[in-house]
């Protein structure tokens, strides 16, 4: 055990090591070689706020980490996911007085306007001159609002429909679960009605008859928690399309936590047939609402309006 | 306690078919990510090919004579062009490669005499040029890094040990061929701007 955990622990650390290190994304102005006054920052990062929804960030480093400032200035653009997601208008303004380079790295969706030829143009005349002078800060400022300007002079990049895989992917699921809930609810609606006829019925209250109706009611529990687990095994089964790994981890664990389940009731119900109206209630697995009915609903209903969080995780911009 | 059985192989069975169907699938996708990274790259070289007659054009304004040199770019840039590329056959890939990197041969020694004409240097109009195709050079890196890192994801999915005996059963995916980082980088033109 122990070594399999000092295994594990130095694969993690390789992967760390691996990894290219960032600065962390503090806001629109990143500055980790303090060029900038704190006025300056909080005037460019003003500035920068003007070209929403698009992002620039103006960025100083203590190093490129061995790298050249393009492959770092890719990296770290990807890295910290500059611009909306699927649009990709973000800039970067960098400036690494240490290694002497400078780089403005445009996103795909913006190099119809910032063009290598005006970045070129703004790198050339604006910074360069101003770096040579050693006034980083200002070469960064000057940069940055240049780029801004040019932004800003020029009209938005059409917003697409956000129209991407996994927010259909997550619609289907809501659906399943929605499906699933209309399902147990109409099943438990004719349960209950179903025992209702029965209790009126059989008021000569014999022993064979009440466990014939805990049996029923036991059994209608029971398919009644075989759906609610088909929502997590439809959610595995999906998972397992997108995600083969994790899918079948929460596959498995849904069945063998179902199985366990599903057994566990069983043997309780063979020792003793009244249980499932008497132990299940208190024993806290259901709500303490009266009824297959109305717990079953309460348990679908509120998982279902779970089955939305999965399109939560779309624009990666991080402010 | 049979039934349970029964009902345990088969929800089993039913399980590993769809880690089967993951496992295919997954693979389908990184196989087509892999052709998209490639498309971009050849994408990338081919605006570079776009870019290069208006540099001609320009630098012919100035240095005429150094024909030589002009001839080159312009018959490595129509070598390139005509090469009809599959990323499928790894033959008219590498030849697509070589011609291209033959044409980055030819850029470079185009940018490096136009060092010695002040006049073409100033030129608006070239530097504007030179600009997009340093920044095209660059694209092309980050392409082929892009693609590389597309092939290492697909190489590592149908190779390791689960899926590489069941992926065979429904796919006849082979792995793919990185590409080497020489002939690309080596002959990138330096272009320094002073």
């Amino acid at each position: 055990m122990r070594r399999w955990v000092a295994l594990l622990f130095c694969l993690f650390l390789s992967v760390r090591g691996w990894a290219l290190d960032f600065p962390t994304l503090t806001g629109r102005v990143v500055d980790e070689a303090r060029i900038l006054s704190l006025d300056d920052q909080g005037m460019l990062a003003q500035q920068l706020a003007t070209v929403e929804p698009r992002q620039v960030v103006a960025v100083s480093l203590n190093s490129l980490r061995g790298q050249t400032i393009e492959q770092y200035g890719v990296a770290l653009g990807r890295h910290w996911g500059i611009g909306r997601k699927d649009i990709n208008d973000g800039v970067l303004v960098i400036i690494a007085p240490r290694d002497r380079s400078l780089r403005i790295e445009v996103g795909y969706g913006l190099e119809g306007i910032l063009t290598d030829a005006l970045c070129h143009r703004i790198v050339q005349r604006v910074m360069l001159p101003l770096a040579r002078e050693g006034k980083y800060g200002e070469a960064l400022k000057q940069g940055s609002l240049a780029v801004v300007k040019i932004l800003n002079g020029e009209p938005l990049p059409a917003v697409q429909s956000k129209s991407t895989n996994s927010f259909s992917f997550s619609i289907n699921i809501g659906l399943l679960i929605f499906v699933f809930w209309i399902l147990a609810v109409i099943y438990l609606k004719k349960k209950t009605a179903g025992k209702v006829a029965a209790t009126k019925s059989m008021l000569s209250d014999s022993e064979t008859e009440k466990s014939h109706k805990d049996r029923k009611q036991f059994f209608s529990e029971l398919i009644g928690l075989f759906l609610f687990y088909c929502i997590f095994w439809t959610i595995g089964i999906f998972l397992l399309f997108e995600n083969a790994s994790f899918g079948a981890f929460w596959l498995v664990f849904t069945i063998v936590h179902s199985l366990f389940f599903f057994l566990s009731a069983r043997k309780a119900y063979l020792k003793n047939p009244n249980f499932p109206m008497k132990a299940w209630r208190k024993s806290g697995y259901r709500s303490s609402r009266s009824g297959g009915g109305g717990s079953f609903g309460s348990g679908g209903s509120s998982f279902g309006g779970g089955g939305g969080s999965f399109g939560g995780g779309g624009s990666s911009g991080h402010w | 306690m049979k039934k349970l059985v029964i009902f345990g192989v088969v929800l089993v069975v039913f399980l590993m078919g769809f880690w089967g169907v993951g496992l295919v699938n997954r693979c389908i996708r990184l196989n087509e990510n892999t052709d998209f990274q490639w498309s971009e790259i050849a994408n990338q070289y081919q605006r570079r090919s776009d870019l290069i007659p208006n540099l001609v054009e320009v630098v012919k304004g100035y240095a005429a004579h150094e024909k030589n040199t002009l001839n080159e770019v312009v018959e490595a840039r129509s070598k390139a062009t005509q090469i009809q590329v599959d990323v499928n056959d790894s033959q008219s890939v590498k030849q697509f490669l070589a011609a291209q990197g033959e044409l980055s041969g030819a850029l470079g020694r185009l940018i490096a005499i136009s060092e010695n004409y002040p006049a073409l240097k100033a030129n608006e109009n070239f530097l504007a040029l030179q600009s997009q195709l340093e920044g095209t050079e660059n694209r092309i890196a980050v392409a082929r890094q892009d693609y590389n890192n597309a092939v290492r994801q697909f190489n590592n999915h149908i190779r390791v040990i689960p899926n590489r005996w069941i992926i065979p059963l429904f796919t006849d995916f082979e792995p793919r061929e990185m590409l080497s980082i020489d002939e690309a980088t080596a002959k990138v033109p330096s272009v320094s701007f002073q």
